[in-house]
């Protein structure tokens, strides 16, 4: 990977260049688009839209927007190479043999699911790497050499992940608590992105994050239902893929027998604060905190308990980029040189 | 009606709150403010809406938004919480529920109830005097509702509708907000609407029938960046349209257009949109 920015403009597909083109034209001569043109037109739009984030078009802080994007590439990497090595396509054979006793358990259906969740954390990447080198920063190379999906970070003896390289529920529960944990590092971060500068491009890379956001939520839904299929009896693995409560409950890790420590506390941490039922807002004058535990005309799901288990899964929860890295550092061998916690 | 009509009205009575939301007494209200005169209040003014007397609850109509604010855009949340969870209760209690649905799909069913339950007080907790009225009394389409209630088919797939309109919407509005705390809201239900969107996709629309292992995040709803829908309000298949094709309401419910002002150019421009398919 060069170290010199490069335009996003560059590396576009020549064939979506030519789409794109043959769409202006369409529009310049006031067709009507068809559903699947105007797909076209949006996916080919959003790269054109980012080459304009050029370092000269920011007035503001660019380094926030870049930090944010840097951060969302090393975490897509991690989500991305742990597939690859999962389904046995990674770059580097020795991630591949590792996982190879848990793959020959992998149904066809999950694979199915795997698979198509891996294209969309290489997209991601594609996308992000795309963006950060348009946004004038650097994309640094990372590649499955940098993980250690075992969460040993590196170490000569492997983490307290390794059972998922041999155990398909525990497999399928490090699948659901990454997702999950994307969900919640997006959430945390997409804030950090809104700027009312009336900088599309900017408006861009904020609406891309909310599109990847709802994606990795789509993956941590049908992970959830996949493991409640196979697991009944966890019913904090809601059929609707939701995260009921917070904390170590909310893993729904009660099928895998003696979890060691450090799973617990990832768990715990992963799930910390989804069972927080306060939301706040600022409604133009006033900050306002809103407990929807205590919102009226919701008798009709339940009890208090019940409406307070509505309030928890009816939010998601962001959680911080020091708690993300806390989280996700064990899976990734140092490199301070390349921003890798 | 208890407004006095005349050539000059000085004086209108007014037993009922619920007779302001009638655009004509409306007119004469403000007309007789405007033209010096005096509005009675009765005191059954505060004591509920036109339905006191089993008559049914007055229509809304040409109901409108403006999304210059933080507290415009959430308004539109506000109108498609009310329909969902207002649609989800129906579903739940429709004497077909258990007829239609396996227990684990009740689950699900009963989940997203809650869910949109929660998001539709919670909004209109924050919007206070600014939420849209409740367009479920008076301004529901009861013969559209039979329809929609009337098969576990038609059922998922307005459940569909409703929670892509959802996804792509709240995805597309994110630019638009000025404030981060509002966005931190709007992002927290988003992906539980995200959730929604990917388990209805996963269920079958035939009992017991068989539903594709990549259909919950499909090319239909993701595109070749691997991102989701993005609609924006007034697009030619944005949220209205989609609203509209699900034709729960009553015509006129709805101002045409719906959107008085579209965003300050200062928050940001429309981009090119992905919507989800009407399923």
């Amino acid at each position: 990977m060069t170290n010199e920015p490069q335009t996003i403009l560059g590396g576009i597909d020549p064939e979506i260049m030519g789409r794109l083109a043959t769409r202006r034209e369409a529009i310049r001569h006031g067709m009507s688009l068809s559903t699947a043109a105007a797909a076209g037109l949006a996916m080919g739009s959003i790269p054109v839209a980012l080459a304009a984030l050029s370092r000269e078009a920011f007035a503001q802080t660019p380094n926030e927007i870049l930090d944010v994007l840097r951060f969302a590439f090393i975490l897509e990497n991690l989500e991305n190479e742990f597939y690859k090595a999962v389904l046995g396509t990674s770059d580097v054979a020795a991630q591949n043999t590792a996982f190879a006793p848990v793959r020959g358990q992998i149904p066809a259906s999950a694979r199915e699911t795997f698979l198509l969740i891996q294209k969309h954390e290489q997209q991601h990447v594609n996308f992000l790497r795309a963006a950060i080198q348009s946004s004038g920063g650097t994309a640094v190379t990372i590649t499955a050499n940098d993980f250690d999906f075992t969460g040993g970070n590196g170490g000569t003896n492997p983490g307290p992940f390794v059972r998922a390289t041999t155990e398909l529920e525990f497999l399928l529960l490090a699948t659901q608590a990454f997702e999950d944990t994307g969900v919640r590092a997006y959430k945390g971060q997409i804030p950090l992105l809104l700027n009312n500068s009336g900088n599309a491009a900017a408006d861009m890379v904020l609406e891309s994050a909310c599109r990847i956001e709802t994606v990795e939520a789509r993956h941590a839904s049908k992970i959830r239902r996949i493991r409640r299929q196979r697991n009944p009896g966890i019913v904090a693995l809601r059929h609707s893929g939701y995260v009921l409560g917070g904390g170590l409950t909310a893993a729904g890790a009660g099928n895998i027998s003696n979890p060691p420590p450090e799973v617990i506390a990832a768990l715990t941490a992963i799930y910390s604060g989804e069972e927080n039922t306060v939301q706040v807002v600022f409604d133009g004058t006033a900050e306002r905190s809103i407990d929807a535990a205590n919102l009226p005309n919701t008798d009709v799901i339940g009890n208090a308990d019940r409406k307070r288990a509505a309030a928890q899964i009816a939010f998601d929860a962001p959680l911080s980029k020091d708690a993300v890295i806390n989280i996700i550092k064990g899976f990734i061998k140092d490199d301070a040189a390349r921003g890798l916690p | 009606m208890a407004a006095r009509d005349g050539a000059r009205q000085d004086t209108m009575i007014i037993s009922n709150l619920g007779e302001l939301m009638c655009p004509a007494t409306r007119r004469n209200f403000l007309r007789t403010l405007l033209a010096g005169g005096t509005a009675i209040l009765l005191p059954s003014v505060l004591t509920g809406c036109g339905d006191d007397n089993g008559v049914e609850p007055r229509q809304t109509t040409g109901l409108s938004f403006d999304l210059r604010t933080d507290g415009g855009i959430f308004r539109i949340v506000d109108l498609l919480e009310l329909l969902e969870a207002f649609y989800y209760t129906e579903v739940v209690r429709s004497s077909n529920f258990s007829v239609f649905f396996s227990p684990e799909e009740q689950e699900l069913f009963i989940d997203l109830r809650d869910a949109e339950i929660m998001h539709r007080e919670f909004v209109r907790e924050v919007l206070g005097a600014m939420k849209v009225p409740d367009v479920t009394m008076g301004s529901i389409n009861t013969d559209r509702l039979s329809v929609l209630l009337s098969s576990r088919d038609n059922i998922i797939k307005t459940a569909r509708n409703f929670e892509h309109t959802g996804v792509s919407g709240l995805n597309g509005a994110s630019k638009f907000l000025s404030d981060r705390r509002n966005l931190q809201v709007t992002r927290n239900f988003a992906t539980v609407e995200g959730r929604h969107a990917a388990a209805l996709l996963d269920i079958p629309l035939a009992r017991g029938g068989i539903v594709g292992n990549t259909d919950f995040a499909g090319d239909l709803v993701v595109d070749a960046n691997g991102l989701d829908v993005k609609v924006e309000a007034n697009d030619a298949r944005g949220i209205f349209f989609r609203v509209a094709s699900i034709g729960l309401l009553k015509a006129g419910t709805l101002a045409e257009p719906p959107v008085t002002n579209p965003p300050n150019p200062d928050k940001g421009a429309p981009t090119p949109s992905f919507p989800p398919p009407i399923f």
